[in-house]
């Protein structure tokens, strides 16, 4: 006799490797030249990160992976993330 | 410096820096990424695995202080393809969603049913106080406890 589907709990196809600890999430992603970025934001929050000031500039990983300073970034990406509608220093 | 330690049955000596942490050791040398790094403030204990019998957040442990213990993670827990009774009861009681916070909350029931084998639902849910879980409101991680305490 099949077994009652319609209104049972069923168990789900996803928990074996989520209960065995082999499930991957973001965290666990390796890939070949993966490098980890970390983002400096304004200590305070009416602040902003001066164009003035830049950060000790960091040992990069290797010569491809230099640091990234403001004055670096795409205009357009930096605009479309100033929570000041264009009124951030650029 | 070099350390040595078990890992799951398995030996490892390894290189660390001084200031490394247990669950750095684990995810990122031993490739164990089971145990997950939910918070990186010692409250949630995903990170959750169990040193020398007693179950410890392997955030707020240096890789140099489990030198010449005894692990056992989440990857360890399943024998010969068989899963272990909290697995399965976690499985069937709909004790996880996303999964982030389950390795950790298995490895400290394993703790807790190893030192209470018979634990009333008040003392599972002290048991399980210093892991957060955002997505089952704890009854069914509960129910699961309770089921595997019985298989057990």
């Amino acid at each position: 006799m099949a077994e009652k589907l319609l209104g049972s709990a069923i168990r789900r196809r996803e928990d074996p490797a989520l209960i065995t600890g082999r499930a991957k999430y973001t965290d666990d992603l390796k890939l070949p030249n993966m490098a980890y970025v970390a983002i400096l934001r304004a200590v305070l929050t009416p602040t902003r990160a001066s164009p003035a000031w830049t950060p000790p500039r960091p040992k990069p990983l290797t010569e491809s992976w230099p640091s990234l300073r403001p004055s670096t970034w795409p205009k357009a990406a930096f605009q479309a993330k100033c929570p000041w509608a264009g009124s951030c220093p650029t | 410096m070099q350390i040595s330690l078990t890992v799951n049955g398995r030996p490892y000596t390894v290189d660390v820096e001084p200031r490394m942490l247990l669950v750095h050791l684990l995810r990122d040398v031993l490739d164990l990424t089971g145990t997950n790094v939910g918070c990186d403030t010692s409250q949630c204990g995903a990170c959750t695995v169990i040193i020398d019998g007693r179950a410890v957040k392997s955030c707020t442990v240096l890789a140099v202080q489990a030198d010449g213990t005894d692990i056992l993670t989440i990857e360890g827990l399943a024998k010969d393809g068989e899963l272990h009774p909290l697995q399965e009861a976690f499985w069937n009681n709909h004790g996880l969603q996303c999964g982030y916070c389950t390795p950790g909350m298995i490895m400290t029931a394993y703790y807790l049913l190893q030192t209470n084998p018979t634990p009333s639902e008040e003392e599972i849910r002290h048991g399980l106080e210093g892991n957060i879980c955002r997505c089952t409101g704890y009854h069914n991680i509960v129910r699961a406890v309770q089921e595997a305490a019985q298989r057990m």
